[in-house]
């Protein structure tokens, strides 16, 4: 289980001090699909580099299964916003993929048998000798993807995987993402800008207010899986979710500081 | 003071303290005098005639051949990026004589002209003339063919287009290659005079050196360090100039 | 059609050698036959051994140590920049010091030795592959070095598989001028003081009147610059692969 308690960042110092997060609490359990969205400069990558140990919080904690994490977790495995500055362009996929786990497979044919089963489960068998760069941003994204699950991490964060491809590639990475959650059973913690993003994959949203954040409400999703691009996307319960984060969204972005939480709203509660 | 600047002022002088210490106790050998021993030889000598000749004719062979180098690259790189028949037939050449360093010429010059001034000129302009005529060819090949041709939708004349939209695209690439010509330019003249016995900076570290002037040697290559110093900055801040609207198109030629 | 007009203007002015140095008496300019006559006497292969080999040895054995010193002393510059502040002034000079300053007095420390030469050469070439590795290492991509931290790479790992590699580009940059230099150093150690090297012969053969074998001489070191320039883009093609693929792609 991750935890996160009272999170605070503040960068710089004295009178040009910029508060990215003011007060964040929440947590994901054990095969969760959890997506945080709030609107754009929300502070939202700040919160995931606190998460994987790559940012020190200003105040507050962030625990994996009790204990604090201080450094990257060897439990955590991030795919991150932009694949075109994540991949290594100097390796083939093979070498990107395996790369990580250098340090927990001595031998390279293990290492080469982890990196060919992370390639199938993204659907790029056959593409290992290939260069990032001779990939469409699609496939450089499932590279990504496989690069995290050959790492067999407990928590996959992804920091807005999907927002620089096209619409349709985006929803097969979506899908993609599902299948692997269902085959593997790790947790996801998702962030993105993308309201039906979020609530198509998620088990449960986190609303972020805009900078300096703080949560606004957790909502839970209780649509029915499998999901489906269109017969999920077509439920009027999907619907109503998307309206009711959108108005979360729409309103602290208008409002711009942190407003209290919204305790009026009682769809999130329904289940 | 502040912290930057004093950080680099404290190791620069312990550097040189732990050479005056290293040197006075005898740990370096006799032929590296102490610090101090250095700074005398030049607070006695730096107004002195005999210091000013060597620089002032250094600086004249780089100057002359810098000049010479700068407006010959120019002209023919501008040549070859404009005109493909006169690319195709000097490019062979080009890239043939261009990984030979000039210095190679120098045994054959002395034997056909000398050891006079004019071999210095000579070979250092032809030293500065590979890095200006590279960073021609780039330059001109780099101009926005939407430029150009925005240019000519607006009726500009082929001068006026040279003057206004070739010239100012091409500036980022010609400072830099005149920071790499003067750099490779002193480094050749000194070669030059070292090797030729032409008077200047050269000559006059060889006839120290060769005499046991080593109090003289130090303070002749602190000046031709200096002189370097002085010059690079003058570039440097020449090219940041021209490029600060152009970073973009920076290349790493250099 | 290209290849013959790139090779029109080196055949026309090598015909044009050969035939205004034909019947020339001139003891400065001997016909072009016996310029070949004598690169074949001294170079194929006589001195090849005792001077050619001497001469590439001390050039390639100071460029080494200057890409190894470099690159290091380089890349921890780029991280620190506290190093880079308090040893600023001390890289600048070093690095505007004309390099061919300092050839006598290492003639007066080290002698006229291969250590003497090594050394020189390897001082002059440092600065452009240590600041072209400062660059570079700067220049990093910050989330490269996120990706590598998140995964629990080792220092060493980060530097052998991460910034290394992404700094190659810039470094063969500095290296390749560094080549240059180190050439010119060679020559002129050799033209300076030296026992060996194609420099020396060429210098000795002037002092006596041995005009075809200076002639030939400077042959060779033309050959010379141009093979090591040839070898150099060869490598540099094999190690940054990647990058010119990528860069074709764009």
């Amino acid at each position: 289980m991750l935890s996160v308690t009272n999170l605070r960042k503040t960068y710089g110092s004295g009178g040009q001090a910029v508060e990215a997060i003011r007060d964040l609490t929440l947590t994901v359990d054990k095969g969760e699909f959890v997506c945080i969205v709030g609107p754009s400069g929300a502070g939202k990558t700040t919160m995931l580099k606190c998460l994987c140990g790559l940012l020190k919080p200003s105040s507050g904690t962030v625990t994996l299964d009790g204990a604090p994490v201080t450094g990257p977790p060897k439990e955590i495995a991030s795919v991150f916003q932009d694949y075109s500055r994540s991949l290594m362009p100097w390796f083939t996929v093979q070498r990107n993929v395996g790369l990580p786990l250098r340090n927990r497979y001595r031998s390279a044919a293990d290492r080469a048998e982890r990196v060919a089963t992370a390639l199938d489960a993204v659907g790029l068998s056959g593409f290992g000798d290939r260069y990032p760069w001779q990939l469409s941003g699609g496939m450089q994204q499932r590279v990504a993807i496989a690069r995290g699950l050959a790492y067999a991490p407990e928590i996959l964060l992804l920091d807005e995987p999907f927002a620089s491809v096209d619409a349709q590639t985006r929803a097969d990475l979506e899908d993609l993402i599902l299948r692997v959650r269902d085959d593997t059973g790790v947790t996801m913690l998702l962030v993105t800008h993308d309201i039906d993003e979020a609530v198509y994959l998620a088990d449960r949203v986190v609303v972020m207010s805009a900078r300096p954040s703080v949560v606004l409400e957790t909502v839970p999703v209780d649509l029915p899986r499998p999901r489906d691009q269109v017969t999920t996307k077509r439920l009027p319960r999907f619907a109503e979710l998307r309206a009711h984060v959108l108005t979360l969204i729409r309103r602290t972005a208008l409002d711009g500081a942190a407003p209290t939480p919204d305790q009026h709203s009682t769809i999130g509660a329904r289940r | 003071m502040r912290p930057t600047l004093l950080l680099p002022v404290l190791t620069t002088a312990a550097l040189l303290g732990s050479w005056e210490v290293l040197s006075g106790t005898g740990v370096l050998p006799a032929e590296v005098p102490p610090v101090s021993d250095i700074a005398a030889w030049l607070w006695a000598n730096i107004g002195t005639a005999v210091v000013w000749t060597a620089v002032s004719q250094t600086l004249a062979h780089w100057a002359v051949a810098l000049i010479v180098g700068v407006t010959v690259g120019v002209l023919v790189g501008a040549a070859m990026a404009s005109v493909p028949v006169v690319n195709e037939l000097l490019l062979g050449i080009v890239e043939f004589l261009r990984p030979i360093p000039v210095v190679v010429y120098l045994p054959i010059m002395l034997l056909l002209l000398g050891a006079r001034p004019v071999v210095v000129v000579v070979l250092a302009a032809v030293a500065a003339l590979w890095p200006m005529l590279l960073q021609t060819l780039y330059g001109v090949r780099d101009v926005d063919p939407v430029t150009t041709d925005t240019a000519r939708v607006f009726g500009l004349t082929t001068p006026q287009r040279l003057v206004w939209v070739t010239a100012p695209s091409m500036l980022p690439y010609f400072f830099t290659g005149l920071r790499i010509a003067s750099t490779i330019t002193l480094l050749v003249a000194i070669a030059m005079e070292l090797i030729g016995a032409v008077p200047g900076l050269g000559n006059t570290l060889a006839t120290y050196a060769g005499n046991g002037l080593y109090d003289a040697t130090y303070g002749v290559i602190v000046i031709a360090g200096l002189l370097g110093v002085g010059l690079n900055a003058v570039f440097e801040r020449l090219e940041r100039r021209a490029l600060r609207w152009h970073s973009a198109y920076r290349t790493q030629q250099a | 059609m290209r290849i013959v007009l790139r090779l029109l203007v080196p055949v026309l002015l090598v015909l044009l050698w050969w035939t205004t140095s034909a019947g020339s008496t001139s003891p400065f300019y001997p016909p072009l036959r016996e310029v070949l006559a004598a690169f074949q006497e001294s170079w194929l292969f006589t001195r090849l051994g005792s001077d050619l080999v001497p001469s590439v040895t001390r050039l390639l054995a100071g460029l080494l140590i200057a890409t190894v010193v470099g690159i290091a002393v380089g890349a921890a510059l780029g991280r620190s920049r506290l190093l880079m502040q308090a040893l600023n002034p001390a890289v600048q000079f070093g690095r505007s010091l004309p390099g061919t300053a300092l050839i006598p007095i290492s003639v007066v420390l080290f002698g006229i030795g291969d250590g003497s030469k090594i050394l020189v050469i390897a001082f002059v070439c440092l600065f452009p592959v240590l600041l072209n590795t400062v660059d570079a290492v700067r220049g990093v991509d910050p989330h490269l070095e996120d990706v590598a931290r998140s995964y629990r790479l080792t220092p060493a790992q980060r530097l052998a598989f991460v910034l290394l590699p992404a700094a190659a580009p810039q470094i063969f940059a500095g290296i390749r001028t560094a080549l240059g230099i180190a050439f010119i150093m060679m020559v002129v150690t050799e033209l300076y003081a030296a026992t060996n090297g194609v420099g020396f012969v060429t210098l000795s053969a002037r002092n006596s009147f041995d005009v075809p074998q200076m002639w030939a001489g400077t042959v060779l070191l033309g050959l010379l610059g141009v093979a090591l320039s040839a070898l150099f883009l060869v490598l540099q093609r094999r190690v940054l692969s990647w990058h010119i693929g990528m860069t074709e792609r764009n």
